[in-house]
């Protein structure tokens, strides 16, 4: 992760802000409890055994493929939005892709091709549900 | 110590042993050895759960479930850490990315308004050891609109770049600094409201 600061607000009052915020940068001990629910959920969610590397792109790809039906359902001259059959698959695949996606995460959270598929699925499914209300 | 049981403050090791031990510790928690993820738990349960805090907008059922859903994530992924950063790195990484997943998912849930549930609790805990200035400032950036408070978040307190912040948060640099004199110029209304 870089830690370069490059903004552009240099006048005097935005430098002691800065400084201000930057204090703020502080631990923070979460209550008990937090450790008793990790705890109490270890069991469930044993650790993923050691991936073979192919693990998160065949995800990745799987989801450009539900990405790119769902860019074309999405197209207005190609498709009318009303009762269209295929779109509560199209909803449920993409919903699993954020699922797959997030989980591909997990395993490599500083992906920035995976946050980006994320970020286009989450982006397709809302143009998709504003299509749908039309 | 039993897993099981709320782990206490734990020391850090010296710098020179630390990256050793904190390896062999990641690797006895990939294997399944709860007692070795308490250690890890209670070593960085403090930093994950204070960025969370401020990503979410303060304190509050919120941020300690997404304080726990981190760790859990961490739990499941350990195998996938492979030194190439700092465990502290990664894990912060994670949970960044844990809140902001959140922070997305929020924005479809129109019947939620988790900052209301967060602005309740701010003031409510340690403000006798906290000066009234660093309060106002607290709830003034609990305020801002999700998107900038987490670019002003990121930016400012964090010391992310606009380049790690635009592709955490799927958005062009330009907007990430857009979004970023913006959460200033709100901040610094807030605070001269409070004044």
């Amino acid at each position: 992760m870089n830690m370069r600061h490059d903004d552009t607000d240099r006048d005097a009052g935005s430098a002691v802000l800065r400084m201000q915020l930057r204090a703020l940068r502080t631990d923070i001990d979460p209550p008990p409890q937090v450790w008793d629910a990790v705890a109490a959920r270890l069991d469930e969610a044993a650790p993923a055994p050691p991936r073979r590397r192919a693990q998160w792109p065949l995800a990745l790809a799987a989801t450009l493929s539900c990405a790119a039906l769902a860019g074309w359902w999405a197209l207005p001259q190609l498709r009318p939005a009303a009762a269209d059959p295929t779109l509560a698959a199209t909803f449920d695949a993409l919903d699993r892709d954020a699922r797959d996606l997030r989980a591909a995460l997990a395993q490599a959270p500083d992906s920035p091709l995976l946050l980006h598929q994320l970020h286009r699925v989450d982006a397709l499914r809302r143009t998709l549900e504003q299509r749908a209300t039309l | 110590m039993p897993a099981a049981f709320a782990p206490a403050a734990a020391p850090v090791p010296p710098d020179g042993e630390a990256q050793a031990n904190e390896r062999a510790l990641v690797r006895a928690a990939a294997s399944g050895d709860r007692d070795a993820f308490a250690v890890l738990y209670r070593r960085h349960a403090p930093r994950v759960h204070g960025v969370i805090v401020r990503l979410v907008g303060g304190r509050g059922v919120r941020a300690e479930d997404l304080t726990q859903e981190a760790f859990i994530h961490a739990w499941q992924s350990l195998a996938g850490w492979r030194g190439e950063s700092s465990f502290a790195t990664w894990l912060h990484r994670l949970a960044v990315n844990t809140a902001l997943m959140d922070l997305r998912a929020a924005r479809a849930r129109p019947d939620r308004d988790g900052d209301d549930d967060a602005l309740d609790s701010l003031g409510t805990h340690d403000s006798a050891t906290r000066t009234g200035d660093t309060l106002d400032l607290e709830r003034a950036v609990a305020t801002l609109p999700p998107r900038a408070r987490a670019v002003l978040v990121l930016f400012d307190i964090e010391g992310w770049t606009h380049d790690a912040i635009g592709e955490a948060l799927g958005m062009a640099v330009g907007s990430s600094k857009a979004q970023l004199h913006r959460a200033r110029g709100l901040l610094r209304a807030r605070l001269e409201g409070y004044a």
